[in-house]
């Protein structure tokens, strides 16, 4: 194959413009010639880089930037059914450092934080401004969009994904997971936010709320003003809630609201207590008992019992603690008492497993032991008996969501009888 | 109070729950994968070729260091499982593909990774974008206006041709000559750094 027959080919590779034949010569050629290997290679970084300092103020100034094609020149074709492929899309991590900087274009939308940004709509410019269509995902920490012009803000919590469906005047956005807080400054007459769940939605004129999206609703708190919630099933009322209520969103219908200091977490603990409304009593015994779907143990007797690991000389029950009413959350004054009854004596361990306070993944586990006595025992642990499982090096904040539990014996592993376990604060 | 050493946390204790005790956090493999980005979108774009389907498969990569974190034992390990991980999302978002033309085989993958580790094309970050910077601005104008119409707008090769009335194949072959020669730029630039 000639030189510049390769050449070729590389490049239409990286176009997407190989047919067949020409895709099957490309190949052979990589497989007999490390040099072509490492000119694709080359040009495939060169590729994904170059669009990214193409973006900075620096290289703009350095290229010459040629007249835009006219529109349906420069649309390339794209398979109808990936989101990112209706339009230019990258990737940029916003924020302090960003490598990506771009003059703001005639926009008053944008993110700032640490977000991946897909710009979908065929104008965006890229950047931190966003236009209808795109799309904003947050992983370990918060991003913030706001509107320059009027003030109005959202709060992105981590491990969150928006969509903006309308950017302007009547304003919609699609919360497709996570939680947000919103404060939406006063709105004309042909504006206002929507928050689109996957429950219903959230209308808003002027105020400051939060949602949160939950395995079977999105709840939904107001600090300040009101919202109109509209559940997703059609027919059903739109219910006004007031500031200081929250009430939760389940698709077919909308709970009735409840004064926020005895609603479910929501998005509240973003700010202020964080482990303010949230349970504050999770207790699990036989009557709770689940086969399956991450319980771990048999019942026995009227009491759960702990199962033999077939890999280390531990007997072990897992508790799951979701709950309707919300999670418990770690804080100073927890106390754990398990009422528990092992044959012989053996070191027991209470262990939480805990996750971010904004719902993100899991965060660590939090270990406690006791040295027991062989019969019927009552075992209270309080927080500062808890401790970071050796090794994690993590530290568990105050909110941390308490989603399951672990009890265990070793040396020797005992027969251990669960009859109960409370966790109170 | 510790009460006598645990036997083996990591297996005694929930299954995915504790096995990541000694793993890499999420912030770290995030931060990790997010600032390789560049390198990794172009090996992805060295298998499936265009553009969009590279970012789909990053973005998907992303995701799932998020959710696998715990699998990756350290930051060293990190760059090594990011690219074996996004080898298999690129084949797997060839499947469709595969049908109309053929992709790239098991064997021809393992050649260009050896390629890619014994090569130096493992350099990344901020001194290859610098390098990369340099190097661009260093080229003749009408190379810059072609790398500014492909990489600044993302116009297609044919489009590029129409738009300057050349031939595709010129238009084709004259871009990765410039790649070639970029590199080549940017490898003195880096080697000289290093001195």
């Amino acid at each position: 194959m000639p030189e510049d027959d390769l050449e070729r080919l590389i490049a239409a590779h990286l176009d997407d413009a190989l047919d067949a034949d020409e895709a099957a010569r490309l190949h052979a050629r990589l497989r007999a010639d490390g040099d072509a290997r490492h000119l694709l290679i080359a040009a495939a970084r060169h590729a994904a880089a170059l669009p990214r300092l193409a973006l900075e103020p620096d290289a703009r100034a350095a290229m010459p930037s040629p007249t835009p094609l006219p529109e349906a020149a420069s649309a390339r074709p794209r398979a109808p059914w990936r989101w990112p492929a209706a339009a230019a899309v990258f990737i940029a991590t916003v924020g302090l450092g960003m490598l990506i900087r771009t003059t703001p274009p005639p926009l008053d939308l944008r993110v700032d934080g640490q977000a991946q940004i897909a710009h979908r709509a065929a104008e965006s410019a890229g950047g931190p401004w966003l236009h209808a269509g795109d799309r904003i995902t947050t992983s370990t920490g918060p991003a913030t969009l706001s509107w320059t012009s009027e003030g109005t803000r959202l709060e992105l919590a981590p491990a969150s994904a928006l969509t903006v469906e309308v950017a302007s005047g009547a304003k919609r956005l699609r919360l497709e997971r996570g939680a947000l807080q919103a404060e939406v400054a006063h709105q004309p007459v042909d504006g206002g936010v929507t928050i689109v769940t996957p429950f219903g939605r959230v209308e808003v004129v002027g105020t400051r709320f939060a949602v949160q999206i939950q395995e079977h609703g999105s709840t939904v708190t107001v600090e300040r003003g009101a919202v109109r919630l509209v559940a997703e099933a059609a027919g059903q009322p739109a219910v006004r809630l007031e500031s200081g209520y929250a009430a939760t969103l389940s698709g077919a219908a909308i709970s009735h609201p409840v004064p926020q200091a005895t609603a479910p977490p929501a998005g509240a603990t973003a700010a202020g207590d964080p482990t303010a409304g949230s349970a504050q009593v999770v207790h699990v015994g036989p009557a709770d008992w689940h086969d399956g779907a991450g319980w771990e143990g048999d019942l026995v007797d009227g009491a759960i019992r702990a199962r033999l690991q077939s890999d280390s000389p531990v007997t072990r029950i897992i508790l799951p603690l979701r709950r309707p009413d919300g999670y418990l959350r770690l804080a100073r004054d927890l106390r754990c008492t398990l009422r528990l009854h092992v044959d012989q004596a053996t070191t027991c361990a209470l262990l939480l497993v805990c996750d971010r306070a904004d719902g993100g993944d899991w965060l660590g586990n939090l270990q406690g032991e006791r040295r027991l006595v062989a019969g019927d025992q009552e075992l209270v642990l309080s927080a500062d008996d808890l401790r970071p499982v050796a090794g994690s090096g993590l530290t568990m904040p105050p909110g941390s969501r308490i989603i399951g539990i672990a009890v265990m014996t070793w040396g020797p592993a005992a027969d251990l009888r669960l009859h109960d376990v409370e966790l109170r604060r | 109070m510790r009460t006598g050493a645990f036997p083996d946390v990591a297996r005694a204790a929930p299954t995915g729950m504790v096995a990541g005790m000694d793993a890499l956090d999420q912030e770290t493999a995030m931060r990790g994968v997010l600032s390789d980005e560049p390198r990794l979108v172009g090996y992805v774009r060295a298998i499936v070729g265009d553009r969009s389907t590279a970012e789909d498969v990053f973005q998907d990569l992303v995701m799932l260091v998020m959710r696998k974190h715990a699998d990756i034992p350290d930051l060293a390990a990190l760059a090594g499982w990011t690219r074996r991980a996004a080898r298999f999302l690129a084949l797997k978002a060839l499947e469709k593909r595969a049908r109309e033309r053929p992709v790239m085989d098991s064997d021809l993958l393992d050649l260009l990774d050896a390629s890619w580790q014994d090569g130096g094309h493992d350099h990344a970050g901020a001194p290859y974008l610098d390098a990369l910077r340099h190097c661009c601005a260093a080229l003749p104008p009408h190379a810059q206006e072609l790398i500014a119409l492909k990489y600044t707008q993302g116009i297609s090769g044919q489009d590029i041709a129409t738009r300057l009335g050349r031939p595709l194949n010129t238009i084709y072959v004259t871009l990765t000559r410039l790649h070639r020669a970029l590199e080549s730029c940017v490898r003195a630039r880096l080697r000289r750094s290093d001195a």
